[in-house]
């Protein structure tokens, strides 16, 4: 199945092309197409298992497709993969899980620093890991990814395991961030309030094995607020997509 | 105390002559050559034993092809018996530091290995997948994650392998030096000096104690609150 709505290359960061993936004899992804655009915050959405996270981890280089291929805009494409988990060095401090992606040198160090103050977290430069609830560690996470300067962020439902209010917090400090830094996302979850509220676009991707069930181009964030229902009607729609 | 009332004091001394007999140990003229001798010995097997029993075990557990070929010797070393070393060694070297402290190696040796091998097997792979997704140079990966959680594990094995080090070491020079406690152990022995005896296996089990918790379970104590925080949830 072919996506909706694909640019020309040239504006596209990267694009899957026909990918397929398969454990053994167990085919998980067939026929996949999906594209990223510059600036693009596009959401994965599909029930839990469906394969979301394997296609996450193509992308990021972790795993090899079984079939078709990944173009990227420039070959040596940037790409900071964020976990479910945190995956923080708990022996090192704030400021050394950043400097253990960036290196120690001058720019490094600075590019560790403007990071720790996109997510609101310098003054915890010294803490270390367990020393921090668990959204300042989501956090310390992203930062990881900011400071490395990719030009894709891959995040793999960055979410779970909040609790509610500091999931409202998370989406809202995202938006923020995605605004000001003009980021490029491919954001998993299986949370659809999470989706409609961050992405300019959502797959939905379903079926066994999963491929790209349907497209749904989101109105501009701006205008989301002054659509009364909208975000509902977005969600429900999703959710039939996703269909039982 | 009870035993030397029912032993004659050349075999089971009164307590109160073992601690003359220590105070005598103590306060002679060759107590701290005897003293350095042995630790000298002793250190240098723990250092070298840390060296290379981490070492191959770091190169075990990352590489299977290793762990195949330094398994079987690793279990050799361990289960041929001190003495059966002590012979081979003086063999090789003769008489003198040589012989105890390659004894002491062959047994703290594999201790470091095993400890290390299970070290890597147990590192979080989450943490090593996390580097390498962030293109992490291996140099960087090596000390910030390896080595901090291979530490943690050498410093347990430090504490067993010192212990044996200085069990078999003191063995081993009794037959090999002049100099040092187990010359002397050996020496009171065959003089038939009781108090001696179990003055310097008294002094030897103190030492060994200090050892313990004044060194290995301090480090071990502030190595396990660093490395095992936690941090992801």
């Amino acid at each position: 199945m072919s996506e909706q709505g694909v640019v020309a290359m040239s504006e596209c960061l990267f694009r899957c092309n026909d990918i397929g993936k398969s454990f053994g004899e167990h085919p998980v992804l067939e026929h996949m197409n999906f594209a990223l655009n510059a600036g693009e915050v596009v959401g994965l959405v599909g029930p839990s298992g469906c394969g979301k996270t394997t296609l996450l981890r193509l992308m990021a280089g972790l795993d090899a497709p079984s079939s078709g291929e990944l173009s990227y805009r420039s070959a040596n494409a940037r790409r900071a993969y964020i976990f479910q988990e945190s995956r923080l060095i708990p022996w090192l401090t704030v400021m050394q899980n950043l400097l253990f992606v960036t290196g120690k040198s001058a720019e490094g160090q600075v590019l560790a620093r403007e990071a720790l103050l996109a997510v609101d977290l310098a003054a915890y430069a010294g803490h270390y890991p367990d020393q921090l609830s668990g959204g300042m560690r989501r956090r310390v996470a992203l930062a990881r990814a900011l400071a490395y300067g990719p030009e894709i962020f891959l995040m793999d439902e960055p979410f779970a395991g909040l609790d509610f209010p500091l999931r409202m917090q998370m989406i809202e400090f995202l938006n923020a961030l995605f605004a000001r830094k003009s980021m490029s996302v491919v954001f998993v979850s299986h949370d659809t309030r999470e989706l409609v509220q961050l992405c300019d676009r959502v797959c939905i991707i379903g079926g066994t094995p999963a491929t790209v069930r349907n497209v749904m181009t989101m109105m501009p964030k701006l205008g989301r607020k002054d659509a009364p229902g909208y975000l509902r009607e977005m969600e429900d729609e999703m959710l039939r997509s996703m269909g039982p | 105390m009870v035993l030397s009332r029912f032993y004659p004091p050349a075999i089971i001394p009164p307590v109160e002559r073992i601690g003359s007999a220590l105070q005598g140990i103590v306060q002679s003229d060759v107590f701290f050559a005897d003293l350095f001798a042995t630790l000298f010995r002793v250190i240098w097997s723990f250092i070298a034993s840390l060296v290379i029993g981490v070492g191959l075990g770091l190169a075990a557990g990352v590489r299977k092809a290793f762990l195949g070929v330094l398994h079987p010797v690793m279990v050799l070393a361990e289960s041929a018996p001190p003495v059966a070393w002590l012979v081979v060694a003086i063999l090789l070297f003769g008489m003198g530091h040589a012989p105890s402290m390659l004894v002491g190696m062959s047994a703290a040796i594999p201790i470091f290995f095993f400890n290390t091998v299970s070290a890597v097997k147990s590192l979080d792979r989450n943490l090593l997948e996390m580097a390498g997704s962030y293109q992490v140079p291996w140099i960087r990966v090596f000390f910030s994650v390896y080595m901090p959680g291979i530490l943690l594990h050498a410093v347990s094995a430090s504490s067993s392998s010192l212990s044996v080090i200085w069990r078999v070491v003191i063995m081993a020079e009794a037959f090999t030096s002049a100099r040092g406690f187990g010359p002397q152990l050996w020496g009171a022995y065959l003089y038939s000096d009781a108090e001696v005896v179990y003055a310097y296996i008294a002094l030897i089990v103190m030492l060994g104690f200090i050892l313990e918790f004044g060194l290995i379970k301090p480090v071990s104590g502030w190595l396990d609150v660093r490395t095992g925080g936690g941090g992801n949830e």
